[in-house]
């Protein structure tokens, strides 16, 4: 690791389904082992308020009863980590999201995963944000690789670090 | 997470202490009484004796679990951390679960213990092999097909189901990272998993390994419909 993808600050950890947002600039948000999961990260610059979703599924039927796990499914995902923020005083219009994750981890061996879970989940992602009118800046996902990814709340900058390999800035 | 303790019918009773009855977290549905989950526990364990069998086979060692194995209903936030940091790299061989029940089998060993496990399968000296090219990986496949199968075996003789695992896969990646292929698949229905987990104990060496095996709910309810002590 070299010293441009060193990141200093307070770890606060993003589990499964969970969105976590917040205003104090010296923590970091980490998800741990993305596999076919899709780090959704979303920071405005101005107000420095940053936000990510842990998100493991694209939608669902029970997506209703999700009320401890806001982040489970994209489709309600998505607009409660950019309302939770705009609670905070960001602005939708300022809003930038970095998405990463959404591997096809099973298909490693020529075994494909039958329900391709990764790439679904990224597209939903995907439209869930186009329906907000929220950006997307930049991504690193799909692969057959886990991830882990960290969003820095002193300047916006997510870092990727993939299994067994290098940390990528977005 | 705990199941939750309700106030206990005649059915639920039990002679043994400290179990309580297994009940769906959303709805509240009595999903197994202690008398069954007692009564999975046993066909668990003879399915994992019989998989340490299999392996023990298939290297030429002994091979046994350590303890009886763990069956819990556990919440599936929580699977990613079963081993620690969820980022650590370790070496996943990975089973679909499928025939009348669906599910999933993962075996989860650290780098060095699957470097000691390769040498024993490919009958090298303990040592010998420093990484793992396409022949380890191979050969560690097969030992998530035996065990799996073998424990798969066991499940469907003592549930009269149909039980059958996919060809393995084997990665060798993040913990958290090779638990999402389960528990993604099982958070679609629910929110809590059941459980099976055992530790395999090579020549005595603790901590060799561990084999978990999380059937999805309609599963769940299969297996606990067949099971009779």
């Amino acid at each position: 690791m070299t010293l441009a993808t060193v990141a200093l600050g307070e770890t606060i950890s993003v589990g499964l389904g969970e969105i976590k947002v917040s205003d104090v600039d010296f923590y970091i948000l980490v998800a741990f082992g993305l596999g076919s999961c899709v780090a959704v990260c979303a920071y405005d610059p101005q107000k420095t308020i940053g936000g990510m979703a842990h998100i493991v599924l694209p939608g669902g039927d029970h997506q209703a009863n999700e009320r401890d796990n806001p982040g489970k499914f994209a489709t309600i995902g998505v607009p409660y980590l950019i309302a939770e923020m705009e609670r905070l005083g960001a602005s939708r219009r300022r809003i930038a999201v970095k998405i990463a994750g959404g591997s096809q981890m099973a298909a490693a061996n020529g075994f494909s995963d039958r329900f391709a879970i990764g790439e679904r989940n990224i597209r939903a992602v995907k439209s869930s944000l186009a329906d907000q009118s929220i950006r997307l800046v930049a991504e690193d996902i799909g692969g057959h690789y886990g991830r882990t990814v960290q969003l820095i709340l002193k300047n916006g900058a997510v870092l990727v670090r993939a299994a067994g390999g290098d940390t990528r800035r977005l | 997470m705990t199941p939750k303790t309700e106030s206990s019918t005649d059915e639920e009773q039990s002679t043994l202490s400290g179990a309580s009855a297994w009940r769906c977290p959303a709805c509240g549905r009595l999903l197994a009484t202690q008398e069954k989950q007692v009564a999975l526990r046993r066909v668990v364990e003879v399915g994992m004796r019989n998989a340490a069998a299999g392996l023990s086979q298939m290297v030429g060692q002994e091979v046994s679990i350590a303890s009886a194995p763990m069956v819990r209903f556990t919440s599936i936030w929580e699977i990613p951390m079963l081993l620690g940091q969820p980022d650590a790299i370790i070496v996943g061989i990975y089973l679909t679960v499928f025939g009348d029940i669906a599910g999933h089998i993962t075996i989860l060993f650290s780098q060095e213990q699957a470097l000691h496990l390769a040498d024993m399968l490919l009958g090298v000296p303990e040592g010998t092999t420093q990484e793992l090219g396409d022949m380890e990986m191979s050969a560690l496949g097969e030992m998530g097909n035996i065990t799996g199968s073998f424990f798969l075996n066991a499940l469907a003789d003592k549930t009269d189901l149909v039980i059958q695992p996919s060809p393995p896969t084997v990665m060798v990646d993040m913990c958290g990272a090779i638990l999402d292929i389960a528990v993604s698949d099982i958070c679609h229905e629910a929110n809590e998993t059941l459980l099976f987990e055992a530790e395999f104990l090579m020549n005595g060496r603790r901590a060799s390994g561990y084999f978990l095996t999380m059937p999805n709910p309609s599963g769940l309810e299969s297996i606990l419909a067949k099971v009779t002590s």
